[in-house]
């Protein structure tokens, strides 16, 4: 035990931890956004998908699942943010002219803000899990065919369409998905960096890689809010009925 | 031969010791000819102030060709200066404009506390590597020299990170001030070689530990320090030590 | 001043200086030796305080190593850290008699090289000790971590290197004395961990206190602080390096300096061969008066540059547009055996000789060609990249011309000192408990050092001699305890503070940097690569004219009590001052040509190094006898019983 803590409280053990919940949560945001692309399927299949999640396992998944990722994401929060807090003690007196030095550095404005921009992310998510998770702030619907059963399931569909017709909404995600390309633009190769796995001749193949990936996981997350903003209607059709009508809450 | 005369505007650092304020100050220098190093440009500014009654800047050096690891300034912004895989003592002063602002200060690291103007104390560096950068041999008790195959791609990568002239610009330029590109360095270089494995463990444990109790910051792999290492030291080192430390401590 | 005694010949003392050489067969000295010897207990080896300044491959060497053997040792350096000493910037290699490639070598024959390479001048069985410990030496350094070159096999590789026939050279890159230093250095900062080392850096030894006879004690001055400290202890060993600095430019860095040393000779050392100076064949020319230093190319270029001037003098085409036939490969036509791999002095004085003759090139005529034209179409450049790539950018990082397109330019310039502090057989100085280690003592590279000999000699004596010396010295002596309160102590701490209050009283307006540019330039045109009576005589009176300028013209800015870079460089001008006279009288009194010691008067008539054995087969050893007072020469007569002195001939 005692090895465990001088382990995560060292340096390399902190950086390792953040390295290590942020390779996860990367998984997870894939994830998430190909489950998200169901949207693009519509009504029908974006719901089929939540009840799937909702159900799974014997509706184990979504607990476990819960759990995981509030350990995750509070995990690679606290260890990133208290590595930060040390490396500010590193150097007391700031140089009065400081740049970076270029050629085989890989400091980017993505490096030096990942701070800032996970600070962010982690607020949004907040707000994110409150909206769609929570339903906060919208009105309540569940989906028709599953109206007055046992497992009455929230029409998801329709929350979301609802949230990216709201300008400020839009905004605010079409931002935030810019600073998540950002984090992970650093934040992938610097992963593997940190576990030791990067080689030489694989480090720079690691660095573009990351980007690439960093990049295609921000537009996918963009794509769908502009998407349903000007393709879908935000007058429905929703096969749905608001909960007073369909279930419990 | 010196065929022209550069002239330059420095901004210097000066600092009367550890504890008192400091500042940049202004400083024209003048008939410095183009091949002279950075060093010796300071010189001349030295021998300028002396004969002007003013005291001279003061700054570490010794070999003054790149090998001792003795000098160190942040030029520019840049520590060692602009130009990549270089000591302070090999700039030349042809890289810079005539009539150039230049800013020069220390390496600057709460590990490295200002000595007087530009010279810092680094001996943080030095307790790093007695927490276990040293194979545990003493003298009169060595095998044979070929007693031991070594594979050449293992010497040349131990070579590789043993070049480390421990300058202490990698702290200097990491935006956390962070040793471990020095630390793994040598961590690295036992590592690859057979004569280092015995002690792997201990040793990357003791001088992580060390590093971390001397302040410096932790790596997020901006890989500036390998940027601005002189030697060229990869940071594929630290990814290095990190795994071996992982291995050491959990493995 | 009393000047009358310059230009007569030195006073001679009849003692005659016993070197302690073992008795027995020359391979059985060192061994018989070792076996006889008092020994410390070890549970009396704490008890024993030892001072060991310097943190080369000496003086690191024999603090870790004494460390280990369970002393109690002070270790200082000037440097901010141990590892900076200017071992570290030797690049060529290390030698050893291992024989691995199979090709003849042996003891004997690095021994006889060794013996032969410093052209007579060096003591027989020290030199042969040296070639028996050297084995022993890459096996430690290997069990240390010492990365040195390797072949697809895993065994370690060689090269051949200046005036060797063998391929007995181990390397790590172009950086050995790097990696050698900093494997002394790992195990010293390991003895420092196990609390045996206690490590004082940003000092500087200003004197030795001798007690009853015997060395007790050093006065430093804390670089820092500028604090007067003193510490006692049973024995002081001096790794202090070499006096090549009093040229100004060298390939030494800037701090080194012979303070320690000729503090010590002050006090009672005797001060053997300064004349023995090498100077290097290879290093960039110098271009500006400003220079602070010059840079070497190692010595290893030779083994695929082949040096040319243009055959007519005065030729001022570029290189690209001189023919072959015009171009005159002086080295493989004068010396066909050995070609462009004669030995340092070889070489430098026929690049002298050469640019005497107006045939140098460059924009200041003191340079020659190192042409690698011939070996990028043999090898081709890849093989040249891999063997000299980091030398290449070095050069054109300090010229701004590519070698790979241009031949390099190469001068000689001041590079190591042969001479230094007397010692017998165990390293002991003629101050008993005084020790010179390395560089700082002479022993065995005689009037010449050769190629990749100098790390070798450097951890010999840290590693292996003194462990055993020391031991023997303080196991017969059996020492009392001594403090710093002992009268000695306060007595030398005053004169150091008066001697820094004289050169802070100077208030002259030159700054010292200007002064030593001047001395430098003094010893470096008469007491450099060749010397004459005329120009030596003259280079006594401009070198105490030079000491009047001194302390009048002399500004130190700042004050004592903190770190001030002119008052170091004061001290240790104002030492130089008094030991560049010693020079140029050794130089003068010895009236032949031996090694890096060339006399214009003294030269066969093809213009080689014409030796006196009759006369001058001795170290002289020279004793201080007061300020501007005539130093007693003691000779130490050299017999040769394995190796026949001859014409040292490289045809």
């Amino acid at each position: 035990m005692n090895t465990f803590v001088s382990f995560y409280w060292s340096t390399v053990g902190r950086k390792f931890w953040t390295a290590l919940t942020g390779i996860c949560l990367v998984g997870f945001v894939i994830v998430h956004l190909v489950g998200n692309l169901t949207l693009f399927l519509g009504n029908q299949a974006m719901n089929d998908y939540a009840y799937f999640l909702e159900t799974a396992l014997h509706g184990g998944l979504r607990p476990f699942g819960e759990l995981a990722l509030l350990v995750l994401f509070g995990g690679h929060a606290f260890t990133a943010l208290s590595a930060t807090l040390q490396n500010r003690r590193g150097r007391i007196q700031a140089y009065a002219v400081s740049r970076p030095a270029g050629g085989r550095s890989h400091q980017t404005l993505s490096s030096r803000t990942m701070a800032v921009t996970g600070l962010i992310l982690l607020t949004f998510l907040v707000l994110h899990v409150a909206q769609f998770r929570f339903g906060v702030g919208f009105e309540w619907h569940v989906t028709a065919e599953s109206a007055g059963t046992a497992h009455p399931v929230r029409d998801v569909y329709r929350t979301v369409v609802e949230a990216f017709h709201t300008p400020l909404w839009m905004g605010i995600y079409l931002f935030v998905m810019v600073l998540l390309g950002y984090h992970l633009r650093h934040g992938i190769w610097s992963a593997f960096q940190t576990l030791g796995t990067i080689t030489t001749p694989l480090r720079r193949t690691l660095f573009i890689l990351g980007a690439v990936l960093a990049v295609l996981l921000a537009l996918g997350f963009l794509v769908l809010p502009i998407y349903v903003f000007s393709m879908v209607d935000p007058a429905g059709p929703f096969q749905s009925v608001p909960s007073a009508l369909g279930g419990a809450r | 031969m010196s065929t022209q005369s550069m002239s330059f505007n420095l901004r210097v650092w000066r600092q009367d010791g550890p504890q008192a304020p400091g500042r940049l100050v202004d400083y024209k220098v003048v008939d410095i000819s183009p091949e002279m190093s950075f060093l010796e440009m300071l010189d001349e500014l030295n021998v300028q102030l002396i004969r002007r009654g003013e005291r001279p800047v003061e700054f570490d050096s010794d070999c003054r060709e790149g090998i001792c690891g003795m000098c160190g300034l942040v030029i520019t912004g840049v520590a060692h200066g602009p130009l990549p895989a270089t000591t302070t003592c090999t700039l030349r002063m042809r890289h810079f404009q005539d009539g150039q602002t230049i800013e020069v200060e220390p390496f600057r690291a709460a590990a490295f506390p200002i000595v007087r103007d530009l010279v810092v104390d680094r001996s943080a560096l030095d307790r790093i590597i007695q927490a276990g950068g040293f194979v545990s041999q003493n003298a009169g008790s060595a095998p044979d020299g070929n007693a031991v195959p070594v594979p050449k791609d293992d010497a040349e990568n131990a070579m590789d990170a043993a070049a480390c002239i421990g300058c202490g610009a990698c702290v200097a330029a990491c935006p956390n001030a962070s040793a471990f590109l020095f630390t793994s360095a040598k961590v690295s270089q036992l590592a690859y070689l057979p004569q280092g494995r015995p002690e792997a463990r201990r040793r990357v444990a003791g001088m992580v530990r060390q590093m971390d109790l001397e302040g410096f910051g932790n790596c997020t792999n901006h890989g500036e320090c390998e940027a601005v290492c002189p030697k060229e030291v990869s940071i594929q080192h630290i990814a290095r030590m990190r795994k071996e430390y992982w291995k050491a401590i959990l493995g | 001043m009393n000047q009358t005694y310059l230009n007569a010949p030195p006073e001679e003392s009849a003692r005659i200086l016993d070197a302690r050489i073992p008795p027995g067969p020359l391979e059985r000295k060192w061994t018989d030796h070792r076996g006889h010897v008092p020994l410390v207990s070890p549970a009396n080896k704490r008890k024993h305080t030892i001072l060991v300044v310097g943190t080369g491959l000496a003086g690191g060497a024999a603090a870790a190593s004494l460390g280990e053997l369970g002393y109690r040792v002070l270790n200082f350096c000037i440097q901010d850290s141990p590892r900076r000493a200017h071992s570290v910037a030797a690049q060529g290699g290390i030698n050893a008699s291992k024989n691995y490639q199979n090709d003849g070598d042996s003891d004997f024959r690095l021994f006889y090289d060794t013996v032969k390479g410093g052209d007579f001048r060096a003591r027989e069985a020290n030199v042969y000790r040296l070639a028996e410990l050297s084995g022993a030496i890459i096996d430690q350094c290997v069990a240390q971590g010492v990365p040195f070159a390797r072949e697809y096999g895993g065994t370690l590789a060689n090269r051949s290197f200046g005036g060797a026939q063998v391929s007995r050279t181990f390397y790590a890159r172009g950086q050995t004395g790097q990696q050698l230093l900093l494997g002394a250095y790992g195990s010293l900062m390991r003895q420092v961990a196990a609390g045996t080392v206690t490590m004082l850096a940003r000092r500087e030894m200003l004197d030795l206190v001798v007690v009853d006879g015997r060395a007790r004690g050093i006065v430093v001055r804390n670089l820092v602080t500028g604090e007067l400290e003193t510490y006692a202890g049973d024995a002081v060993l001096l790794a202090t390096g070499g006096y090549s600095t009093v040229f100004y430019l060298s390939t030494n860095a800037v701090n080194c300096n012979n303070s320690a040393a000729w503090r010590c000779h002050k006090r009672g050392a005797f001060f053997a061969n300064p004349c023995f100076t090498q100077i290097h064949p290879t290093c960039i020319p110098q271009e500006a008066e400003t220079q602070s230093k010059l840079t070497l190319m190692s010595e290893s270029l030779r083994n695929d540059g082949r040096v040319w001037v243009p055959a007519k003098p005065e030729d001022r085409r570029s290189p690209a547009e001189i023919p072959d036939p015009e171009r005159d490969y002086y080295l493989e036509r004068i010396y066909p055996a050995f070609g462009n791999l004669v030995p340092r002095d070889i070489a430098s004085r026929a690049a002298k000789r050469m640019c005497d003759e107006g045939k140098g090139v460059g924009s200041t005529g003191r340079a020659v060609y190192l042409d690698f034209q011939a070996a990028l179409e043999r090898l081709g450049r890849p093989v040249i990249a891999e063997r000299y790539g980091n030398l290449f950018h070095m050069y054109e990082e300090i010229t701004a011309e590519d070698p790979y397109r241009v031949p390099m330019r190469i001068y000689p310039a001041p590079h190591y000192t042969m001479g230094g502090l007397w010692v017998d057989y165990n390293l002991m100085t003629t101050i008993p408990g005084l020790f010179a280690l390395g560089e700082a003592n002479f022993s065995d590279h005689g009037a010449n050092r050769l190629g990749a000999s100098a790390l070798m000699q450097g951890l010999a004596d840290g590693y292996f001699v003194i462990p055993y010396t020391l031991g023997a010295y303080l196991a017969e002596w059996r020492p009392q305890a001594i403090s710093t309160d002992h009268e000695a102590f306060g007595q030398a701490v005053t004169e150091v503070r008066q001697g820094i209050q004289r050169l802070m009283e100077v208030g002259g307006k030159e700054p010292v940097r200007d002064l030593w540019r001047r001395l430098g330039h003094v010893c470096w045109e008469r007491v450099g690569m060749s010397r004459e009576a005329s120009g030596l005589a003259k280079a006594l009176e401009e070198i105490r004219n030079l000491r009047k300028v001194f302390w009048q013209d002399l500004c130190i800015p700042g004050g004592q009590q903190e770190l001030n870079r002119s008052l170091e460089m004061a001290i240790r001008v104002a030492d130089y001052l008094e030991f560049a006279e010693l020079l140029a009288m050794d130089a003068l009194h010895r009236e032949e040509s031996c090694g890096g010691h060339f006399r214009e008067e003294y030269r066969t008539p093809e213009g080689e190094a014409l030796r006196d054995d009759e006369r001058f087969s001795y170290v002289a050893a020279w004793e201080y006898t007061g300020d501007l007072q005539r130093p007693r020469l003691h000779k130490e007569h050299l017999t040769f019983e394995h190796v026949q002195p001859g014409q040292r001939s490289y045809k």
